[in-house]
């Protein structure tokens, strides 16, 4: 039984999953509303779907020792992307394809500055979420952009909206997204470069892993679900703002360290990913139920995030503790 | 006398005025340990950089079994059967032994429709069989590394190093952060990589671990040869006479 017990804490995600279940229980106990179907998947599911899909990329990036603050503004400037070229009259398909070329755009530059230039992964990423925020309003001189109503346009829209057998399209995305990535880092040979990327990057050289190629790699991942996120917001928005996404990074860099992704590498598992999001999304919802202000949701964000770390010192004691 | 596997002539290295390597002649014949030794800053590290390709020679020929080559990359001295474990970088302390073991060369599907997944059945079968055969003592492929003690840690480098390593093994103080029990198991596995046929480069300080295990000992001193002894026929004081370059007369040894 302490046997099981304690592979269970060992489990990266089960701290997460754990604290996502208590947390749940408390809201139903504060409202009874919060756990039927409509209000946990076309509201908390829904809410978190963006964080939790550019989640995906920025816990890659972390896992492999980097950093991406600018997941925001990829977000932002992707949506914009779409909704512009939707408003030039073009039709979806282009428009899904330069959306997401502006996401991984940002990635590339990302990468190039990480790898070429060799800056600080903070530093450079920092940079990016200036740059690439300025640019959206520039090219829009701070207008929105709204999609037009023809077929492209609905087409666009039930992207956001759409749903199937009541699980909002943007679940959808997120659960896809999260089953072919989670393939991705467990079963193939680019995963476990990644984590010994994170993990040793001075061994992995040495042991002729080509990681500039890597870490290009996963920024652009990084840029790429950036800009799904922001696309299906966009979409579920009906109108393309210059602001959109502003400051999403947090909740996503939070949301990914609460599930238990390393800031230093090497460590970190899609499901946690997926279930620190939706932590965040059941906080969130919490308070709209329980009628509490939303500033509220700042401060018991942060008490999540500092719990979440504590587990992760805790559980890595334990780790060793076993060992010896 | 056999010709030897691999043989360096008149490798040079600079570093801006520093001379890391200054014309270096060394030889490596085949199924020997060779002791490479040297006072901090001889060119020891250098050396075996050189040999293992990951830096490039500012002059100087590399012959493998008796061929020119050029190493101008870790990947490419693999290629040709030259593995090294690395001072300190050898592991990945949160991917579990059996990972370790493949990073870099994992094993895929062979079927169209799984050649781009891992084969984790078939990598710690494998890993499981070379563990076993040297007799490492781990209990299991899948204990992430960085849980393992210092020695078991080192162990697991040297493992992937064999495992791979063709004709030479290089390793740059494989025991320097280890205690008295776990230096005893890594040597002991450098032993067996002797007796598969394997040559072996040893760099160490410690002189006790060279006189036990090398056939001989190579010295450099302020990157240049300072000479080459038969272990079993030299004297401690010797090597410590060409390391510091004090000359110990016949006397005193
Ligand atoms: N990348 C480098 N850049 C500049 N100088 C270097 C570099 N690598 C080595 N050197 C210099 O070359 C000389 C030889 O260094 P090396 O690391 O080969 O010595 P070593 O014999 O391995 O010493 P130790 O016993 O301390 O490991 C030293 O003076 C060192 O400072
Ligand atoms: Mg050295």
């Amino acid at each position: 039984m302490r046997r099981l017990l304690s592979e269970i804490v060992l489990v990266p995600w089960a701290g997460v999953l754990i604290g996502l279940l208590a947390v749940a229980t408390l809201v139903s106990l504060i409202s009874p509303y919060f756990l039927t179907l409509g209000n946990i998947l076309g509201n908390v599911a829904l809410y978190f779907s963006w964080f939790a899909i550019a989640g995906f990329g920025e816990a890659l990036v972390m896992i492999g020792g980097g950093l991406d603050l600018s997941v925001g503004s990829a977000m932002g400037f992707s949506g914009m992307i779409a909704a512009l070229v939707l408003a030039a009259g073009l039709p979806l398909a282009p428009a899904l394809a330069a959306g997401l070329a502006a996401g991984a755009l940002v990635g590339f530059v990302n990468g190039l500055a990480v790898t070429r230039f060799r800056l600080n992964p903070f530093i450079a990423t920092l940079a990016t979420l200036g740059i690439f925020r300025g640019i959206t309003y520039g090219i829009v001189q701070g207008q929105a952009i709204t999609p037009p109503s023809n077929t492209a346009g609905a087409a666009f829209a039930a992207l956001g909206t759409g749903a199937l057998a009541h699980v909002p399209a943007p679940v959808i995305v997120m659960l896809g997204l999260a089953l072919v990535l989670f393939i991705a880092l467990n079963h193939t040979p680019f995963g476990r470069h990644v984590y010994a990327l994170g993990g040793n990057e001075a061994a992995t050289r040495l042991l002729g892993l080509d990681i500039t190629h890597l870490k290009m790699v996963l920024y652009i991942l990084s840029g790429l679900t950036a800009a799904v996120g922001g696309i299906l917001l966009t979409a579920r928005a009906g109108t393309a703002l210059p602001d959109a996404a502003q400051g999403y990074e947090l909740q996503v860099i939070a949301g990914a360290i609460i599930g238990g992704v390393s800031l230093t590498g090497g460590q970190g598992t899609l499901p946690g990913v997926l279930f620190g999001a939706a932590l965040l999304g059941v906080i969130s919802n919490g308070i709209v139920l329980a009628g509490l202000a939303g500033y509220w949701q700042q401060l018991i964000t942060g008490l999540v995030i500092a719990a979440a770390a504590a587990l992760d010192v805790l559980r890595q004691r334990l780790a060793y503790l076993r060992a010896a | 006398m056999t010709a030897p596997l691999l043989s360096l002539r008149g490798i040079l290295k600079h570093y801006g005025p520093v001379h890391a390597l200054d014309g270096v002649d060394f030889d490596l014949f085949p199924g020997e340990i060779v002791g490479l030794v040297g006072d901090n800053g001889a060119g020891k590290s250098t050396l075996v950089k050189v040999m293992s390709g990951a830096t490039e020679p500012d002059a100087g020929t590399i012959l493998f079994e008796g061929k020119p080559v050029v190493l101008r990359s870790p990947q490419e001295a693999r290629g040709i059967g030259i593995e090294t474990v690395y001072q300190d970088l050898a592991v990945v302390p949160w991917l579990d032994v059996e990972a370790n073991l493949f990073l870099g060369r994992e094993i895929t599907g062979a079927s169209w429709w799984n050649r781009w997944f891992l084969n984790k059945n078939a990598m710690r079968r494998e890993a499981a069989r070379h563990i076993a055969s040297l007799q490492v003592g781990l209990k299991s492929v899948r204990q992430p590394v960085g849980l393992l003690s210092g020695g078991q840690r080192q162990s697991v480098a040297v493992a992937r190093a064999i495992s791979w390593g063709r004709k030479v093994v290089i390793m740059d103080e494989p025991t320097a952060a280890l205690g008295v029990r776990e230096s005893r198991g890594v040597l002991d596995l450098i032993k067996r990589v002797k007796e598969r046929g394997l040559a072996v480069v040893l760099v160490s300080h410690n002189l006790p671990h060279v006189f036990e295990i090398t056939d001989r000992i190579f010295v450099l001193r302020q990157g240049r040869a300072a000479g080459t002894l038969v272990t079993h026929e030299a004297h401690v004081s010797e090597v410590v006479g060409l390391i510091t370059g004090v000359r110990v007369s016949a006397a005193v040894a």
